[in-house]
């Protein structure tokens, strides 16, 4: 029996990396997973992967910055599958034009600031603004968002992806506090460094071989890890866990860093 | 279902509550499970309760504050079942919460013998844990702390500061023995209505519960036997160092905020 049988998913950012991966396992435990992205070739080449294994999915290319694309979105997963119990908000922009272009307050150009909160952020708002009153017609539901570490560790650069994560993360409270009570959860799974094929492009040997030294487990993580979190959030082993934040980062945000001498 | 075919693992504080559940859910899994416990004949029973539904128990009489009681129980483990993969250190003095008060209230002795079941025994548990968990080339480690550590108490202050050095000692733990594969977390529960307390809080407080829990019920022991067996099993792999929160949202929302909306609002017609 999966931990998610007979349960309608929306995964959003699901072309690829965690979203890829969470799509993949939610299908595996037993849900009907859409696979949401802007990348519409790539989302329905996940769905296929996931019907040829026996899975069920379907593809739906989403913005999501854009309220119609959300709803469009939502009304897709409801009239394919009759419903929705999960929402993993999951999309991020991290094309180069804009990751790579994140810098520090002084540096940071205005519109990538934007665009980083209008996709990281606002996509998360209108994907619960959509889902909460679908899920409220099944008697609840359960929303994760995909923050970091970062949402309350600080770097000396990407700044608006730090604090998209950290929007995230209050969101995920207040969708808690106040959907809560009629049965809708909802939760974060907060990664530490996860090393996927779009963020890989992104990052130096040097910076990866530094990052393995603070996580304290002998691997990097993959994104099935935080699909696994997600897996758990999302199924009814977590009924009573809401407005949680799970960490996923091999006790990177745990420790102070080890300075020898 | 989780699948922890083929592991082994102790619970303390077993024989009764949360524990108790927990061993029974591990075994579902498929763990082989040592119900620990002072309570050797509520021990007794839990195992004797998994071995009917074709589970695998060994119930072991245990003081939780001392160290060669807690040695031997790993070696029980070992002995018994080939090794250790699962330790949760659930064991707690809640018979003492009745004379946990504020601080001036709060005897030397009181706060030695919460610290030595609660606390002690944590670290004891751990520490004879890892050798036989590095034998494996891992394992995973979950230690019972409790919502009290989101904040100031205004009594119990023994038990909850024991609760604040549970979870800096599993964020310890994670950091020196994640490179050998060790996980160690913590739960912290909300209310949980076991049997045991059930009966002991009264209507008036379990209506506050019921008012700041944000989801339509309360927590039940079911509750923290599932999320210990997440924290066990190999869909938490790359999960050490935490707290997971288990408690409906009870400490998610401000407090005061909910109170101060509710003196705003229009009475109910």
């Amino acid at each position: 029996m999966g931990l998610v049988d007979g349960k309608v998913a929306m995964v959003t950012g699901g072309a690829s990396g965690i979203g890829a991966a969470t799509s993949k396992t939610l299908a595996s435990e037993g849900a009907s997973v859409v696979v949401s992205d802007l990348n519409a070739e790539g989302a329905e080449s996940v769905a296929r992967a996931i019907n040829a294994a026996g899975g069920t999915a379907v593809g739906v290319r989403t913005d999501v910055s854009d309220p119609a694309s959300v709803q469009a979105a939502v009304a897709f997963a409801v009239k394919t599958y009759g419903g929705l119990d999960v929402l993993h908000n999951n999309a991020a922009a991290f094309g180069a034009d804009v990751i790579m272009q994140d810098f520090n307050v002084v540096d940071i150009d205005l519109a990538v600031w934007e665009k980083t909160l209008a996709v990281n952020l606002t996509g998360a708002l209108l994907g619960c603004r959509f889902a909460v009153p679908e899920m409220l017609k099944r008697g609840g539901g359960s929303i994760i968002n995909t923050a970091s570490v970062a949402g309350w560790l600080a770097e000396d650069t990407r700044v608006a992806y730090s604090v998209s994560k950290a929007g995230l993360i209050n969101l995920a409270k207040h969708v808690a506090t106040a959907f809560g009570k009629q049965g809708v959860r909802c939760n974060a799974v907060a990664p530490g460094v996860v090393v996927t094929e779009t963020s890989k492009g992104h990052m130096s040997e040097e910076w990866i071989n530094g990052m393995k030294e603070l996580h304290s487990t002998p691997r990097l993580i993959e994104p099935s890890d935080i699909a696994d979190a997600v897996l758990f959030l999302a199924s009814d082993l977590s009924r009573q866990v809401n407005g949680h934040v799970l960490t996923v980062d091999a006790a990177l945000s745990a420790h102070l860093p080890k300075v020898e001498g | 279902m989780i699948n922890l075919d083929g592991k082994v693992a102790i619970v303390t504080g077993a024989a009764s509550g949360i524990g108790a559940v927990t061993a029974c859910t591990l075994a579902d899994a498929g763990a082989s499970v040592l119900v620990a416990d002072l309570d050797a004949a509520g021990a007794v029973r839990v195992a004797a309760k998994i071995a009917g539904s074709g589970g695998a128990a060994t119930a072991w009489e245990v003081d939780v504050s001392d160290d060669a009681a807690m040695e031997a129980m790993v070696a029980a483990a070992t002995d018994t079942y080939g090794g250790l993969d699962i330790l949760h250190n659930n064991a707690a003095a809640s018979q003492l919460a009745g004379q946990d008060h504020q601080l001036e209230d709060t005897t030397v002795d009181l706060w030695d013998r919460t610290m030595a079941i609660n606390l002690r025994s944590v670290m004891l548990g751990c520490k004879h844990a890892v050798p036989a968990m590095k034998a494996r080339g891992g394992g995973s480690i979950i230690n019972a702390s409790s919502g009290v550590t989101h904040g100031g108490q205004h009594r119990e202050t023994a038990y909850a500061v024991s609760k604040a050095g549970v979870e800096m000692l599993t964020k310890t733990v994670a950091t020196q023995y994640g490179r050998f594969g060790i996980r160690c977390n913590a739960i912290a529960p909300g209310v949980i209505f076991h049997d045991a307390i059930r009966n002991l809080v009264p209507p008036a407080d379990k209506r506050i519960f019921e008012e700041y829990t944000l989801l339509p019920r309360l927590g039940e022991p079911e509750d923290i036997a599932n999320a210990v067996a997440f924290l066990a099993s190999d869909l938490a792999g790359f999960i050490t160092g935490q707290v997971l929160t288990v408690d409906g949202g009870l400490h998610t929302a401000v407090a005061f905020d909910a109170a101060i909306t509710a003196a705003h609002s229009e009475p109910p017609a």
